[in-house]
């Protein structure tokens, strides 16, 4: 059973007069311990169909269709209930770590937040944990981190510490919306082993949303490839990357620079 | 696709390098007292009609360096010389005239337009500093494939891609010899960013010009780079034509660079 199964769904927004179709009859499903990498040019819908999950579409939006997380129907679902869950059991890591995180507070408070709300536990226990968790995720000193403000992390570290931050609660889910797009190559490796260990170790389901078919090739398990709301390819990684069945897919991947393809 | 608009007179026939870094240095003052040395002796050449790539980390001193060639930044030694004058740091005053042959293209297209201006004044402002007057609205925007009633609309509706093109539309619009290109895909997607770069390389060339084009991606600058130069840490660690330096690194540094680029193989390995 997947741990997350998404059957048609349409995500609309009408301004004005105007309705335009974000997402059209989307589904594919998310297993725990895999991760599967939704691919697409920007306004492709792959990274709604992550906010669709997580229950963060945008003010107006009609959702229609289901999202059944683990026997659970997230379309429709109050936005009460939704916020249970949301943190808890739905984590995300954003594409930009500097802006993800509030440069007022420090690290230490900013993870242990939710963790203290969803678990009422004691600051004293949630920052023991949030030392533990900073360690799990390879942040160097994390004693000392703790205490830091964002500005004295570069984009890598800080993205680590996203990551940590998204899984204190001990997820099932994790979205990921484009986690290296705004790191280096040297650092983007570093976060992609750290993606799929914690995806292995943990058991995650995992939605990897990136425009960058390097990226799939080395962390996915299955490919999604998307173009204006229409999922037009699923398959397992090697197939779709190798042997690409849509027209879209190939010219997608065609269109990358000619090196990294043949190499 | 594009208007041909390569003056008769053969750029390649002068033997002096077009723009010339002898050993260039940039500090920047820290917070707390100290100074940062930013770039740190950097000797480059860039020949007539020719496309470097510039690479390496964040943080290495490749913007500073693009700064640096525009006028944007002061040196700390060294000196700066595009066509035998010396660039001097940007003052309140106007630009001196020779140095407008040096254009550049930034990496953010939403902060670099103006979002209260049509296109067409922006394009127009940048038209009326080309002596030569190769180019006219309508086919700058056709040169960078986006409708002419583009001109009409104001950069809000336009989406990154499109105003990136703009970007580049109005850095050509002025006439430059010298194109830097400071990270000018980045924030595109993967599709669009190899597009863009080949239309900027294509562009540059074919109005006889020369560009400094800079990434942190490897393997685009592989695609219409003739010339690649690696940065650590701010120095120029290694120069050599493209094929050489894909090939055949020499620096450890390259070669770490080098092996992080993930393959498209499907075959799940992570790199490095």
């Amino acid at each position: 059973m997947s741990m997350i199964s998404i059957n048609d769904l349409n995500l609309s927004v009408t301004t004005g007069k105007v309705e335009k179709h974000i997402l059209r009859n989307v589904s594919f499903d998310l297993e725990a311990g895999e991760i599967t990498g939704v691919a697409g040019a920007s306004g492709s819908g792959k990274t709604q169909t992550g906010l669709a999950i997580m229950g963060l579409s945008p003010a107006g939006a009609q959702l229609s269709g289901s999202i059944d997380f683990d026997g659970t129907e997230l379309v429709g679902m109050p936005a009460k209930v939704h916020n249970r869950l949301r943190g808890v059991q739905l984590s995300m890591v954003f594409q930009d770590p500097a802006s993800a995180f509030h440069p007022m507070l420090t690290i230490g408070d900013q993870m242990t937040d939710h963790y203290r709300h969803h678990t009422k536990a004691s600051k004293k226990d949630a920052i023991e944990r949030a030392v533990h968790i900073l360690e799990r995720t390879h942040v160097p000193h994390p004693d000392e981190a703790i205490g830091k403000y964002p500005h004295q992390f570069s984009g890598g570290q800080l993205q680590r510490i996203a990551f940590a931050s998204a899984i204190i609660c001990e997820p099932n889910v994790l979205i990921a919306d484009e986690p290296t797009t705004a790191l280096d190559v040297t650092v983007q490796a570093g976060i992609l082993r750290l993606l799929r260990e914690l995806c292995d170790d943990l058991n995650l389901a995992v939605l990897l949303v990136t425009h960058d078919f390097g990226v799939l090739s080395s962390v996915a398990d299955t490919i999604v490839v998307m173009k204006n709301g229409l999922v037009v390819e699923t398959g397992d990684r090697e197939p779709v990357i190798t042997a690409p069945k849509h027209e879209y897919t190939r010219s997608l991947i065609e269109s990358l620079p000619g090196a990294e393809v043949s190499r | 696709m594009t208007t041909t608009t390569t003056t008769e007179d053969s750029p390649r026939a002068s033997k002096d390098p077009l723009l010339e870094l002898d050993n260039v240095s940039c500090e920047y003052k820290l917070n707390g007292g100290g100074r940062f040395r930013a770039v740190s002796n950097v000797s480059l050449q860039l020949g007539h009609s020719e496309v470097l790539g510039l690479v390496g980390e964040s943080g290495c001193g490749k913007s500073t360096l693009a700064k640096l060639i525009c006028g944007l930044e002061k040196t700390a030694g060294g000196t700066i010389t595009f066509e035998s004058h010396p660039v001097k740091p940007l003052g309140l005053g106007r630009r001196p005239k020779n140095l407008l042959g040096v254009q550049m293209v930034f990496q953010n297209p939403y902060a670099s337009l103006n979002p209260r201006r049509r296109i067409r004044d922006q394009l127009t402002d940048a038209l009326t500093l080309d002596p030569k007057h190769n180019w006219t609205v309508e086919s700058l925007l056709e040169a960078v494939d986006l409708p002419v009633d583009a001109a009409q609309r104001f950069s809000h509706s336009f989406s990154g891609g499109q105003r990136q093109r703009i970007a580049i539309a109005r850095a050509l619009a002025a006439g430059p010899k010298v194109l830097v290109g400071d990270e000018p895909i980045a924030s595109l997607d993967a599709f669009l960013q190899a597009r863009i770069a080949r239309m900027m390389r294509d562009l540059a060339i074919d109005s006889g010009a020369s560009m400094i084009f800079i990434s942190h991606d490897l393997s685009v600058v592989r695609d219409i780079a003739d010339r690649v130069a690696v940065m650590e840490a701010g120095n120029i660690v290694e120069v050599g034509s493209t094929e050489q330096i894909w090939n055949d690194p020499q620096h450890p540094y390259t070669k770490k660079l080098l092996a992080a680029i993930p393959k498209v193989d499907g075959k799940g390995i992570i790199p490095g």
